[in-house]
């Protein structure tokens, strides 16, 4: 069946539009996929074709900003998306050791999904938390400061 | 106008135009990839980067600065070649070609490819970079178009095309930073009637013809401007062809009628013009069969037939797709050499709507002349069934390929007791007719067509007549005489200015005055010269449109 969004969905999208001018509707393609992702998990070729049409825009212009932000997945993920950063301030505090657990305890490599299809693991450039590396995100809450003790207890929740 | 200094010579220039066209103007190059005049300039390629003193200030600015998104002004000063200028370009290019795989020799765009051309006048002839190059694979975009992904410099002309231009948004800049790359959506490929131009705009080698690719190095080409045949529009082109075949078709262009542009009907068009089947010999019909014959034998017959037929029972169909000038010589066919006055017009199809983009228009009517042919021929001018109703012979000029000879018509024709065609074409017409020559194609033409605007426009002969073939001026004059009219024409130039001086319509347009903007008819009657339009394009386009 092709995607649509549920009837209160549709009523969220109708106001964002009345954020931006009316013969601008594309400007309000960034929310209205955060919407349609919220719905349906991942952004299909479906639902890209949906908001193509709602905001009146080509489906090429819809695969341009999938395909340009990471939060975006153009392919079913897990449920829940764990972000770990490897970058400077992260590595220099000892995020090396963090990763390697992770991958080991969750039996996936990064861009892969568990094969319970629970969880989806990902490598960030910079969670912009350089204060408390080594940091990871899961789903939307930022976890800082991390030890494999800590990392162990946030994982143990997500079961 | 305004006064702007570049690199210490001072030049007038048109006011309010980009630094790239102003330049363009004053003739001097400043190199860019992403910008062109008839699209938004988004100022990525970082190539036009020059040293901008504003009117008044003391000194330069600090930042280098992009011509192609500067307008000038009067008193502005500009540096072209400045040491940091060049270093900037360079950089540039090396950071362009890092990913480039460098494979001009198999590449379509060596040649005329503003990569190839920049980086030798810009550029460093090596580059620092160690790491690995992406190799994204080639792909097809659409039906017409394959992308060459690996030579792209993502400067988005061609995605700019699409989304003002065309209108369909087919094409996207997909992913991100290093890995950015054009690309279509899943099952929604660049398929619409424009798509051809995207190869034109492309300043490298990434999107190619799928017709043209592979076929010819350009240099091998000869390139003539001329008109497009495929309708009422007359797109200005060039015809580019080799070994007496037409290699390719490009717009030209002219700020009236195409801008850069042309459409795919047109431009992939010519196919038949290369055809092995093209009618070569004059042929007679001898004991029920065709049989190649010469020329003076075939007049001679067909000015007996008609003579002894009667030159009131003998139509003479004329075509919108032939030049003013073979249209007016035919006209005196009818009149001096036939003596008839049924005279018909023979045309390719009429669509019911003009196919609109948002900006360009496909006409439609499919007939490159019906406006010359209604201007030379006037009132007197009937459909061919109107023309050859009650007729006993016809002397019929096709040259349309792929005609709609419908079914009635195609009885009245073959039921007259003599039938001679002109035609570039086999067909079930030819096959019938009781003589018949061969003719020539656009690209083998002289002279002019009249589009719907009233503009008259030159084509000019890119590829010698084949095997026998005579200009339909020619045979119409000389199968005049046979019947005993006197018309000496030695060149097509002749009829046009023939035709200026007998046709009111086309009063001052000698051939003289017919340059390679046209010559618009309407605008003259108004008195006065006309303003030209977008000067800077123009400057533009000789400079750097291929």
């Amino acid at each position: 069946m092709a995607f649509e969004f549920t009837p209160e969905r549709l009523a969220q999208f109708h106001e964002l539009l009345t954020h931006y001018p009316e013969e601008h509707a594309r400007a309000a393609m960034l929310p209205t996929l955060h919407l349609a992702q919220e719905q349906n998990g991942y952004l299909s070729q479906d639902v890209q074709a949906y908001v193509a049409g709602l905001l009146g825009v080509s489906e090429a212009q819809v695969l341009d900003v999938v395909t340009f932000y990471p939060m975006f997945f153009d392919a079913p993920v897990g449920k829940h998306i764990v972000r770990v950063c490897k970058t400077l301030s992260c590595d220099l505090c000892g995020c090396r050791e963090i990763i390697e657990h992770i991958k080991e305890r969750l039996e996936v490599d990064f861009d892969e999904t568990t094969e319970d299809g629970s969880v989806t693991l990902l490598s960030s450039e910079c969670l912009a938390a350089c204060d408390q590396a080594p940091v990871m995100m899961i789903n939307d809450d930022l976890h800082g400061r991390l030890t494999l003790e800590r990392v162990d207890e946030l994982m143990d929740a997500l079961e | 106008m305004a006064k702007i200094i570049m690199d210490g010579q001072e030049y007038e220039v048109s006011d309010g135009i980009s630094v790239v066209q102003a330049a363009a103007e004053v003739g001097v190059t400043i190199p860019h990839y992403c910008y062109h005049p008839s699209l938004g300039a988004p100022a990525n390629c970082r190539m036009c980067l020059i040293e901008l003193t504003p009117p008044g200030a003391p000194g330069p600015i600090r930042q280098l600065t992009t011509a192609c998104t500067t307008r000038v002004g009067d008193g502005m000063e500009i540096s072209n070649s400045a040491p940091r200028v060049k270093q900037a370009r360079a950089t540039t290019l090396q950071f362009l070609l890092a990913h480039h795989p460098l494979d001009c020799p198999t590449c379509d765009e060596a040649g005329e490819c503003f990569l190839q051309d920049y980086a030798y006048e810009f550029g460093h002839d090596r580059s620092v970079y160690q790491e690995i190059k992406n190799v994204p694979p080639r792909k097809s975009l659409g039906p017409t178009v394959d992308l060459f992904t690996t030579r792209c410099i993502v400067c988005t002309r061609c995605v700019r095309f699409t989304e003002e231009i065309s209108g369909g948004a087919e094409i996207g800049l997909m992913h991100r930073g290093v890995h950015d790359e054009i690309d279509v959506a899943p099952d929604k490929p660049l398929d619409n009637k424009l798509s051809g131009n995207v190869v034109d705009i492309c300043p490298v080698g990434a999107l190619v013809s799928k017709d043209f690719l592979y076929r010819s190095r350009p240099w091998f080409l000869t390139k003539k401007p001329s008109v497009c045949n495929r309708c009422s529009k007359g797109c200005n082109i060039h015809v580019e062809s080799r070994e007496g075949e037409v290699a390719r078709l490009r717009p030209r262009y002219h700020a009236d009628v195409n801008d850069f542009w042309m459409c795919d009907d047109g431009r992939f068009g010519y196919e038949y013009v290369n055809s092995p089947d093209r009618l070569r010999l004059p042929a007679l019909r001898k004991d029920g069969e065709l049989i190649p014959a010469g020329w003076r034998e075939l007049l001679e017959t067909a000015a007996e037939k008609i003579q002894a037929l009667g030159g009131e029972q003998t139509a003479v169909i004329t075509s919108a797709w032939m030049t003013n000038e073979e249209l007016y010589a035919v006209k005196r066919l009818a009149e001096e050499g036939v003596g008839t006055e049924r005279i018909g017009l023979f045309e390719g199809p009429v669509e019911d709507e003009d196919e609109v983009f948002p900006k360009f228009v496909i006409e439609r009517d499919k007939n490159p002349n019906r406006a010359g042919a209604e201007l030379i021929f006037g009132d007197g001018l009937k459909t061919a069934a109107e023309a050859l109703d009650g007729a006993k012979a016809a002397v019929f000029f096709g040259g349309i390929p792929g005609a709609p000879l419908d079914d009635a018509l195609m009885d009245r024709l073959t039921a007259l007791e003599y039938l001679l065609t002109v035609d570039i074409l086999p067909s079930a017409l030819t096959e019938a007719a009781d003589a018949a020559a061969p003719g020539t194609a656009f690209t083998e033409k002289e002279g002019c067509f009249t589009n719907s605007a009233k503009r008259v426009q030159r084509l000019s002969k890119a590829l010698p007549n084949l095997g026998n073939a005579l200009a339909e001026w020619q045979f119409a004059a000389y199968l005049a005489n046979a019947l005993g009219a006197n018309i000496e024409y030695e060149s097509a130039a002749q009829i046009t200015d023939d035709l200026a001086s007998t046709v009111a319509a086309f009063h001052g347009a000698v051939d003289e005055a017919i340059d390679w903007r046209g010559f618009c008819l309407e605008e003259k009657t108004d008195g006065g010269e006309a303003e030209e339009t977008a000067p800077e394009n123009w400057a533009y386009a000789s400079r750097f449109w291929r």
